[in-house]
């Protein structure tokens, strides 16, 4: 989704909601393409990595399938799918208990030219960072994944949340202040106990 | 501006967000402070890991295939209802028409000739001299003229509900 500049109101998205009612598949396909890297972005701030994050993604975009006749205008579009997503993730903690081992994630494309030494580092670094992120408050961990997973401008985040864009801004900075200091905390009891280990 | 005033505006500088005045601040205050340098390349660190994230996200034309699958909008089967619309029903009229035309053709042409001018007389002269000519092209029976007649329509119907169902759905 990229609504800056003419679109920020999303006419887009509202001229996909009525054609697809209207029955046209090719719309609703664009409008599942325009809202999935937020949805799933919503999904997995809300679940982490121990849920089938795409099955949940894929039950949210039935329910605005399910929904489009209901859409009356009066929420922006980005709003509307948002606040769907939101219901659906937290609906699905309900349904399901969590996986024990985090859910394992497609492969991240490594540069070719990546060491394999390399390729093991990064890998360590986005593991430690997925178990931090499990550590934050929830809106905390929402917002990053909107901005980060989502490829979302502060605005865009903005518009689906209904919030200003400077609480936005500041949710943001301030998850990421609390998201080192996790993964400091961490690494300090990491290297503590190996200390007390040896 | 001591380390813990730099802290807060270091994750802005890892994500290029700082304005030009708290930038050139920043950069001063790097070029003389190992710790923050520490900290900066920690939140380095996490700004590109979180963007290296994306790649765990599904592509979305996959999802958007496998929702319409799931809703079965793709080839879905359409029922018999879905042929008989509006344009099957009008083709069905058509056909009875025609048939009925077919079988009281002489009243037909008795009522056009009556009814109408040189025009409609020539009209229905022709259309029964047609009629005579498509009898004896298909041996003489005009059941088996009736049976192309209705299979005529039928196909032309039948492609036109088509057509229509098409043009709504899309």
């Amino acid at each position: 989704m990229n609504m800056e500049g003419p679109d920020v109101r999303d006419e887009t998205g509202a001229r996909l909601i009525a054609e697809a009612r209207d029955g046209s598949e090719k719309a609703f396909r664009k409008l599942v393409e325009r809202y999935h890297p937020m949805t799933y972005a919503v999904v997995r701030g809300a679940l982490g990595d121990r849920w089938d994050v795409e099955d949940v993604v894929q039950e949210v975009f039935v329910k605005v399938f399910r929904g489009l006749s209901g859409f009356r205008g009066d929420a922006k579009p980005s709003t509307w799918v948002y606040t769907i997503a939101r219901n659906e993730a937290l609906n699905a903690a309900r349904r399901r208990p969590p996986a024990a081992e985090p859910l394992e994630d497609a492969a991240i494309e490594t540069p070719p030219e990546s060491r394999p030494d390399e390729q093991y580092r990064r890998k360590a670094v986005r593991e430690r960072l997925e178990s931090c992120l499990s550590e934050l408050d929830e809106s905390y961990r929402v917002a990053l994944e909107l901005r980060y997973m989502g490829e979302m401008s502060y605005e865009e985040i903005s518009e689906a949340m209904a919030v200003p864009v400077g609480t936005v801004k500041t949710i943001i900075h301030r998850a990421k202040i609390e998201l080192k200091r996790v993964m400091l905390r961490r690494e300090f009891v990491e290297t503590y106990g190996k200390h007390e280990r040896s | 501006m001591n380390c813990e005033k730099f802290e807060e505006l270091l994750p802005l500088y890892a994500e290029d967000a700082l304005p030009g005045e708290d930038l050139r601040a920043v950069e001063d205050h790097l070029a003389a402070c190992g710790a923050c340098r520490e900290s900066l390349a920690l939140y380095e660190e996490l700004e590109s890991s979180l963007v290296s994230r994306r790649a765990l996200r599904p592509p979305a034309a996959r999802t958007a295939s496998a929702v319409v699958e799931r809703l079965g909008l793709r080839g879905r089967r359409r029922s018999l209802h879905g042929w008989i619309g509006a344009p099957a029903l009008s083709g069905a009229g058509f056909v009875l028409a025609g048939v009925g035309m077919l079988l009281f053709r002489g009243a037909v042409a008795d009522f056009f000739a009556e009814a109408g001018g040189r025009f409609a007389v020539g009209y229905s002269h022709v259309a029964a001299e047609g009629t005579q000519g498509l009898v004896r092209a298909a041996g003489g029976s005009e059941w088996v003229l009736l049976c192309a007649y209705l299979g005529l329509f039928a196909l032309i119907m039948l492609t036109g509900s088509w057509m229509v169902l098409k043009f709504v759905r899309e």
